[in-house]
């Protein structure tokens, strides 16, 4: 992004002095945060105009306000549910990962397993989160199943389609040379398919 | 284990018959891709076969390989038979590099000793001297995407050296490099074979390429494949490819095989 930038400051005009920093920063950022003032702005007097009641909509000063006085408890509890985000998505990167290479690794496995995996893709996560709690309570712990659930079919199909997407020449390749199965994974499956298998983590977190 | 040898040893066989094939059929379903192949090679004998695209030429190396195994028929090499201990006695190397980006060219080139347990470091180590030796120093290091088409290809040969097996089978291995760098290849993959002999089966479309790296061109006929003429060549060693490529025997012999291929 900053290449790009630094391109489009310094044109074909020779002579030109290059931008000072603060001048680069300024056209960099100065138009996103106009119109995040701006937006601000319209909304507050909008409300003031129309006369909104604030239980219908609070105008950002009241927001940032309440946000204010909220501080410690706001802060306290996104630090939970970031707690809970993060456990549930390493679950899910872990179970995504061994999962997929069971299927990878036996084709009765990925014959029995796989369409069912698909399948259950159609349950809607709020139907199952009652659930969650009935079984596992209210504490941090349903959250994160819900989570784990929410983020561990890409990691699953990312790493599937990663690693059975090789070349088959290059299994070939690699077993005149002597490459036994776990060769052949360690050395040409697996880092080849680490791009798909990112992709599918990043396809999670989000 | 370390980097004491400077050069892959083979362990010594008893001369005589390297590969046999006898009576080969090869079906893929309805297609028929072989019928009736028969060959005997004798070790350190290099073999080339002709053939117009699709005479299962590529079938025919896969089946020595032991990555097939024949509809019917008898393949051995040596004293190995089955699919997989065919498998254990070929070095294969393709016509496309198929040099794994996320490694160095010596990485690469290592890939077979790291196959059958050697550590990485002491593959590195034992392969370096061949970079050296095959005008590859300073570049063990580059990624594949920094190297030249031609160097990429030499360092798929090396990787196929380094899995120290005595039969090379070498599938269009220039195919995908301009004429130029070709030349260049065949004069360097010669000068290579000369200093250490293997047994070879060369497939190519390439009849130059065949007439001049091997002693005997198979050419086989389009799909089905057979082989309908054989030719002798061997060019005496001191000749350079220009000499032999304007010589008149070679002519001659470019002349038969073209006719048995029809063209």
């Amino acid at each position: 992004m900053s290449k790009v930038m630094s391109d489009q400051a310094t044109p074909d005009v020779a002579q030109e002095r290059p931008p000072s920093n603060a001048r680069r920063i300024l056209q960099r950022f100065g138009p996103p945060a106009l119109v995040v003032v701006l937006t601000f702005a319209v909304w507050e007097i909008v409300i003031k105009i129309l006369d909104v009641p604030t239980y219908i909509w609070a105008p950002p000063s009241l927001i940032a306000q309440t946000i204010q006085e909220n501080f410690g408890d706001l802060i306290g509890h996104t630090g939970i549910t970031l707690m809970e985000t993060l456990v549930g998505f390493f679950f899910a990167v872990a179970a995504g990962l061994a999962f997929g290479l069971l299927l990878h690794f036996s084709t009765w496995a990925k014959r029995s397993l796989y369409p069912l995996l698909i399948a259950s893709q159609s349950i809607p996560t709020v139907v199952l989160a009652p659930v969650f709690v009935l079984v596992l309570g209210f504490g941090l712990w349903p959250k994160v199943a819900v989570v784990t659930l929410f983020c561990f079919f890409p990691v699953v199909v990312g790493t599937i389609d990663g690693l059975s997407s090789v070349d088959s020449e290059y299994i070939r390749m690699m077993l005149t040379l002597d490459a036994t199965r776990m060769g052949i994974f360690r050395r040409v499956e697996f880092p080849a398919a680490l791009p798909q298998i990112f992709t599918g983590t990043r396809v999670a977190a989000t | 284990m370390a980097g004491a040898r400077a050069w892959p040893t083979v362990t010594a066989v008893t001369p005589t018959t390297a590969i046999e094939l006898r009576a080969v059929h090869q079906r893929f379903g309805e297609v028929v891709a072989l019928v009736d192949v028969n060959l005997t090679i004798d070790r350190h004998e290099r073999v080339g076969i002709v053939g117009p695209s699709g005479c299962g030429k590529s079938t025919l190396l896969s089946a020595i390989a032991g990555l097939i195994q024949p509809t019917e028929g008898t393949i051995a090499i040596e004293d190995a038979i089955t699919r997989d201990e065919r498998l254990r006695r070929c070095a294969l190397m393709p016509q496309r590099d198929l040099l794994l980006p996320w490694r160095t060219a010596i990485d690469n080139a290592a890939i077979a000793l790291e196959n059958r347990g050697v550590r990485r470091r002491d593959a590195r180590e034992r392969t370096r001297p061949l970079f050296e030796r095959f005008g590859l120093a300073r570049f063990e290091e580059r990624t594949p995407a920094e190297l030249s088409g031609g160097m990429r290809q030499r360092v798929a040969f090396l990787r196929t050296l380094m899995a120290e097996k005595d039969i090379l089978l070498l599938d269009e291995p220039f195919a995908a490099l301009d004429s130029i760098t070709r030349s260049g290849m065949q004069e360097w993959l010669l000068t290579a074979l000369h200093q250490e002999p293997r047994t070879v089966v060369l497939v190519t479309h390439d009849v130059d390429e065949a007439l001049l790296l091997t002693q005997r061109v198979m050419v086989m006929s389009a799909r089905p494949g057979r082989v309908v003429r054989t030719l002798e060549t061997d060019f005496p060693r001191d000749r350079s490819r220009r000499e032999i490529v304007t010589s008149s025997e070679f002519t001659t012999l470019k002349e038969a095989a073209l006719e048995a291929l029809e063209l």
